[in-house]
């Protein structure tokens, strides 16, 4: 390391705990992790709401499945064509699996909801880890990696709040409809934080 | 991620040529976070559920008891980032998992 870049860990300062170039896609990720917590959260209570208990069951096995398998391929995309040709799909995709969580009145539809879901939050959170990574040098990764999962953990405690406190005035559904809508406007939040300057694949910094 | 800037180092990881994830280390890092996961994610989709069912509370406080991880994360995490390679990797994750079980 050099002088400056061991003064950059040193210190009490900001930077101590924050490193600025995960800060964008921390915050798009922690639009999805909020998002996801409702699912995570409430999807038994949903159910078991709605009558789909039995199918319930078997959710979070298909969202597995899907991430399983996946992700590989997404993980190649990633690495051959940039960000970008992964990370607006799969919020795409993460709001679509939401809506149709939040329509579903047949088991099959709740587990369509789960593929989806597999397919674009999977997605998304591999992709923001390695968007993480991708963006910061070597010396910074412990804090990069701190300010990437500290916004993650954002999201996912303060989702389950958030919605508890929906639930009364929208319902359930009413609820899952509202996280598809922040999902889609964290499209348009991620093209402004960092996919208007991701573009082409970038070239390793280490 | 190329060179290896993690944990590989610190602990006598494999080498590389692609078989890194054949070595004992790597499986028994595998091993470490798949359980961590298995644990974290059980409780989040259960917590709500058995807060509602047992303790009849509202859905603000089911989303609450489900949630409440974060107090202690945001309490520990920023003062453990800066010091990680100080302290050292495997030592934090020995205090993390005697502090969970």
């Amino acid at each position: 390391m050099t002088a400056e870049q061991l003064s950059e860990t040193k210190g009490f300062r900001l930077s101590s705990f924050i490193e600025r170039r995960a800060v964008p896609v921390g915050l798009t990720l922690m639009l999805g992790f909020l998002c996801y917590s409702s699912v995570s959260t409430f999807l038994a209570l949903y159910t078991e709401d709605i009558g789909l208990t039995t199918a319930a069951g078997i959710f979070f096995v298909v969202y597995a499945v899907v991430i399983f398998f996946t992700r590989p391929l997404v993980g190649r995309r990633f690495d051959a064509q940039g960000e970008n040709s992964v990370m607006y799909a799969a919020i795409v995709i993460f709001a679509l699996g939401l809506v149709i969580l939040a329509v579903a009145t047949r088991g099959s539809v709740l587990l369509l909801a789960a593929a989806f879901l597999g397919l674009g939050f999977g997605s998304l959170q591999a992709c923001g880890r390695a968007v993480t990574v991708k963006v910061t040098p070597p010396h910074r990764m412990g804090q990069a990696t701190s300010t990437f999962y500290t916004f993650c953990d954002i999201g996912l405690g303060l989702g389950p709040l958030l919605c508890g406190l929906l639930i009364p005035l929208t319902g359930y559904r009413g609820m899952y409809g509202i996280m598809a809508a922040i999902t889609a406007a964290s499209v348009v939040l991620y093209h402004l934080w960092h996919g208007r300057r991701a573009g082409r694949p970038a070239v390793q910094p280490f | 991620m190329g060179t290896t800037t993690g944990v590989s180092d610190k602990i006598g990881g494999a080498s590389a040529g692609g078989r890194a994830w054949r070595s004992r280390n790597f499986m028994v890092i595998w091993l470490v976070n798949f359980l961590f996961t298995v644990v974290f994610l059980l409780l989040m989709i259960v917590m709500a559920k058995v807060a509602t069912d047992r303790f009849g509370v509202s859905p603000a406080v089911a989303g609450l008891s489900a949630s409440m991880f974060i107090l202690g994360s945001f309490a520990v995490r920023p003062f453990l980032a800066p010091r990680i390679h100080q302290i050292g990797q495997v030592r934090i994750l020995y205090i993390g998992t005697k502090t969970r079980s």
